[in-house]
């Protein structure tokens, strides 16, 4: 279903394209959500609030973006509330580095691999803003133009950020034996 | 160390055989540790759980119902209120003849009886009663007639009997007749046409002469 007819369908409480709206953008907004959030289970509320009022305000979406730019936009932001109201944003992070239980915010999908559980924990390290560039690019595997509509930023601030991020997060795993054994061998 | 050119090449998907002609050395390890960390990177997109997408059409549906209802109980209750304010309408307006206005000894004709305390003294209110009536709501001893006639000839007798009651005062549609001479009135307007409409219009009581306004409509 081409982006412009679901809209139209939502408008009109079309069950059908309530049910595809769900699966095409659930994934997206939890792994969003996980990456500002980096507790599984507060994602998990961002991504179902954000397609609640996403199916509610349907009617007040205008077109002028993309639909996944709007739904962003209120998961970020549902995100941020999160933080600030629920726990504060510096005792999430204090308690994530610090805590003798911070493996308990690792989801158990890295856990599995050990490059996966690296990196989660050096993005923790990261600004905001790296971590969201390198969702966006590397993690929901978006194209830079959807990024700078995402953003609000021209194509070209996109490659320089994700560029200065990648970099930062490169510096970061790589004290932790990140590329040890795997490039070695090649 | 050129980092522009090794986001260009990761950028433009070239592949590493491609890249270590093109890069230096030095170059070329970064260019594959970025390949790498973005490899991982992407394989870092974990499903929500299942039950999220079901628990969230599930709060729609339930949502649409609730709003269905809420808007079909509006709807309900609106017709209801609806039903009854208009049957108060018919049951006052006539279908019940003891409430009807216009039937003998309904609310309005009641008001076409000659005013308490005339010189006819049989009908209407005694003048203690009166005196309590006053307290509680004005007592009216002016008129307002309407008298619907089929023809120019009632329409003519119409005439000739207000002249004949109210004199040279019937000309401009008011009609100074003495208390006791209304029922009368009415009779006799009766008989020509449709009285249907009587009505009290201000409170002066104990006048012996009252003033009717008299409107003859031709159909």
């Amino acid at each position: 279903m081409e982006e412009k007819e679901l809209i139209e369908r939502l408008k009109r409480n079309d069950r059908k394209a309530q049910e595809e709206f769900v699966r095409k953008y659930s994934g997206f907004l939890f792994n969003v959500a996980l990456q500002i959030l980096r507790r599984k289970d507060l994602a998990e509320d961002v991504a179902e609030d954000t397609l609640l009022i996403g199916l509610k305000k349907i009617g007040s979406f205008r077109g002028k973006s993309k639909l996944s730019t709007w739904l962003y936009r209120i998961a970020s932001n549902r995100a941020k509330q999160v933080i600030l109201s629920e726990m504060r944003k510096d005792a999430l992070k204090e308690k994530i580095a610090d805590s003798p239980d911070a493996n308990d915010f690792v989801p158990s999908e890295y856990k599995k691999s050990g490059k996966k559980e690296i990196i989660w924990k050096g993005m923790e390290f990261l600004k905001d803003s790296d971590r969201e560039i390198i969702t966006l690019v590397d993690i929901q595997n978006l194209k830079y133009e959807e990024v700078a509509e995402i953003l609000g930023v021209p194509i070209g601030t996109v490659r320089s950020r994700i560029s200065r991020a990648r970099e930062r997060l490169k510096k970061i795993i790589e004290e932790r034996n990140f590329f040890e054994g795997e490039l070695s061998n090649k | 160390m050129n980092m522009k050119k090794i986001e260009e090449l990761i950028e433009k998907g070239v592949s590493r055989e491609e890249a270590k002609k093109l890069l230096t050395e030095e170059e070329f390890e970064e260019f594959e540790k970025t390949l790498e960390m973005k490899s991982v990177l992407s394989e870092m997109r974990i499903e929500p759980p299942q039950d999220m997408q079901k628990r969230v059409l599930e709060k729609i549906a339930a949502e649409k119902k609730r709003n269905a209802f809420s808007g079909g109980r509006f709807k309900l209750v609106f017709t209801v209120a609806l039903v009854v304010v208009f049957a108060g309408l018919v049951i006052v307006r006539g279908f019940i003849p003891s409430l009807s206005p216009l039937a003998p000894g309904g609310a309005r004709n009641r008001a076409a009886s000659p005013p308490p305390n005339t010189s006819s003294g049989k009908k209407g209110v005694s003048p203690e009663s009166q005196k309590g009536l006053q307290m509680f709501s004005p007592v009216v001893s002016d008129y307002s007639v309407k008298v619907i006639v089929n023809s120019k000839d009632a329409q003519e007798k119409v005439l000739s009997v207000l002249k004949d009651y109210c004199g040279e005062t019937a000309s401009n549609g008011i009609c100074k007749i003495d208390s006791d001479k209304f029922d009368k009135l009415i009779e006799k307007l009766k008989r020509y046409g449709r009285v249907e409409y009587v009505e009290k219009d201000m409170a002066k009581s104990g006048n012996k002469q009252i003033t009717v306004k008299v409107e003859v409509i031709l159909q």
